[in-house]
């Protein structure tokens, strides 16, 4: 682990890219925690008395047309976009590897078919999926979790299964098999740790594909709904706002949500980099 | 060539049904009650009861979906309650205008990000490499509904170029007959050059929008697997026997499109869930935009019938991409 680490920094020092990638990513995990107690005003707090106003000392990044400071969403947003996707996808890793190793190891009609089904899945526009089971299955948050975590699940999977058809050819589970091991204890005691390498080097990327569909899904009303601090809605209220020139009631939580995603893919590619310093 | 075609339409034909299998089940097994959802969020408990019946979700789930596929093979979607039309009429109004804006945005976002890709390979690490690179990595960040408002922004209220998002044209042209649905199509049809013009001019920034997001990851993927592609040994041999630089390359490229190919493949169906976002703003009154009113009004039926167009659409240009991509990989097609 310690050897990991101080690899790991190794590798992320020499690049600006990856350094930038991990500040930006620290900050954001920083804002999550503590995001709502930094804010100069209560982010739900809206102020009659000050509409629309542009981008100043005392509004950073201006107010709303409800008068909330922009600002102060900005920042605490990171705390329900983050939390639903951590959650989400620690729903799709959990179950992806599952059905990755199965799928993987078993070689019968039923894995096949199975391996084909998720396949399948990840074909579909997964934002329209993911906007119609939340809304059949009741809009709330819960329900968000649990629908955008059942439908990665098929990245994990793909992911793991490939590995495990490498695993499996291996000595060490020869061994394992000779030395007479049940299929069950196999598969779970030693393929699966083995396994589990390409989806946690994924969850990086993933988390931030998960933050984009959050924030889409309540771009169009489906996801957080407003007053809650969260971009996608916070960039949909200003759809109307920016044919008028208030541009600052879309852009400063569109910024905010791209930077978050690019930094998590970074970060992701940076993992791959530090697992595998091989590849390109 | 003949025999594959027929080899992945047959594909296409069981892919079909495991997409309507799919979408009934998956909608049938999530928790929550679609009867409370189509009676609406003020309904009593006997109301919900009756909209159960009426939906037939009392029967044993097996026949509901005989009865589901049943309704299905005569195209049949159900009414929505909402505009109160067939949802099969509903959707059919409103698919050439989404269908017209992916095919846009697909043909442009390939055209654009191949060339890229493959000069990239070429000169690795040069300026431009180092600055399409930087672009490949933001685009996949922001949403597209976030470009198109930039563009908005930029377009409509800086510069003035770009006419305002309200609509497939300007509300003051009168349409043209319907006859596909697409009134730059339309229009050109009839020779209502007006609002042909019109049409095209609301298309260009919702099209460009969806070009920036989606270009960036074409490209990459045509810069890796171009310069594996350059690495590897029959290249070098070609180099070494002295062939012309020009006819090399041309292998490389040929080699390079077919995994970029099926990629495009791929993203097809992101790009469809990226239209919708994008139809939203720009209120391009196409299925997205009717899926997501159907969305934020809980129409069962409605929302259902887009979710089977939309997976349909989806395999059809798999399939579509499958053929050009066997038209241009030989390997494939045997």
């Amino acid at each position: 682990m310690k050897l990991f680490l101080s690899m790991g920094w190794e590798t992320i020092k020499k690049s600006n890219l990856y350094m930038f990638g991990f500040i930006s990513s620290v900050i954001f995990l920083i804002l999550w925690a503590i995001g709502p107690y930094l804010a100069p005003y209560n982010p739900l707090y809206s102020d009659f008395d000050s509409f629309n106003l542009p981008p100043s000392s005392q509004h950073w990044f201006g107010t709303d047309q409800v008068g909330m400071d922009i600002f102060s969403r900005v920042i605490s947003a990171p705390r329900i976009d983050l939390t639903i996707a951590f959650l989400a996808n620690i729903i799709s890793v959990v179950i992806g590897s599952i059905l990755g190793v199965i799928t993987g190891y078993y070689k019968n009609w039923w894995s096949e078919a199975l391996a084909r089904i998720l396949d399948l899945i990840q074909v579909f526009p997964s934002f329209i999926l993911a906007m119609t089971a939340v809304v059949i299955s009741g809009q709330n948050i819960q329900n968000l979790i649990i629908v955008i975590g059942i439908f990665n699940v098929p990245i994990y999977a793909r992911l793991v299964r490939s590995k495990v058809y490498a695993v499996r050819e291996s000595k060490f589970i020869e061994a394992a098999i000779c030395t007479g091991n049940s299929d069950r204890r196999i598969l779970f005691f030693h393929i699966l740790p083995s396994s589990l390498q390409p989806a946690y080097i994924q969850f990086s990327v993933v988390l931030g594909w998960v933050i984009l569909l959050v924030s889409s899904l309540s771009f169009v009303g489906v996801g957080v709904r407003p007053p809650t601090a969260e971009w996608g809605a916070m960039i949909s209220t200003g759809v109307p706002q920016i044919l008028i020139g208030h541009w600052w009631i879309p852009i400063f939580p569109g910024l905010a949500l791209g930077l978050c995603v690019l930094s998590f893919g970074i970060m992701g590619e940076a993992l791959n980099k530090i697992m595998d310093p091989t590849r390109l | 060539m003949g025999k594959y075609v027929l080899k992945r339409l047959f594909i296409m034909v069981i892919q079909l049904l495991g997409v309507v299998v799919f979408v009934f089940f998956i909608l049938r097994l999530l928790p929550g009650d679609p009867a409370i959802v189509q009676a609406g969020p003020f309904a009593s408990e006997e109301a919900i009861e009756i909209t159960r019946k009426e939906m037939g979700l009392d029967k044993p789930l097996f026949e509901q979906f005989i009865a589901y596929m049943k309704q299905l093979t005569k195209g049949d979607l159900g009414e929505s309650y909402v505009t109160g039309n067939d949802v099969a009429d509903d959707l059919r109004i409103r698919f050439s205008a989404t269908i017209s804006l992916v095919i846009i945005a697909t043909i442009g976002a390939t055209l654009i990000a191949i060339p890229l890709g493959i000069f990239q390979a070429l000169h690795p690490d040069s300026l431009f490499d180092r600055i399409t690179n930087i672009y490949g990595l933001l685009a996949g960040s922001w949403p597209d509904f976030f470009v198109g408002l930039i563009l908005i922004y930029l377009f409509f209220y800086l510069l003035g170029w770009a006419p305002p998002p309200d609509g497939k044209m300007s509300p003051l042209i009168f349409p043209p007959k319907f006859i596909t649905g697409s009134y730059l199509v339309d229009g050109l049809i009839t020779g209502n050059f007006e609002a042909a013009r019109s049409a095209a001019s609301h298309l260009v920034l919702p099209s460009i929008a969806l070009i920036i997001s989606y270009c960036g990851v074409i490209m990459k993927m045509m810069r890796t697997t171009m310069i594996h592609v350059l690495e590897s040994d029959f290249i070098r041999y070609a180099n070494l026997i002295g062939l012309p630089k020009k006819v090399v390359r041309n292998y490389a490229i040929r080699n390079a499109l077919s995994p970029v190919i099926s990629l495009i493949g791929i993203r097809i169906g992101v790009m469809i869930g990226g239209t919708v976002l994008i139809e939203q703003v720009f209120s391009l009154g196409g299925l997205g935009q009717y899926a997501v009113q159907s969305a934020s009004m809980s129409d069962y039926n409605a929302l259902t019938g887009f979710l089977i167009v939309a997976c349909i659409i989806t395999l059809v240009s798999l399939l579509a991409v499958d053929l050009i991509q066997a038209s241009v990989d030989p390997r494939i097609r045997y």
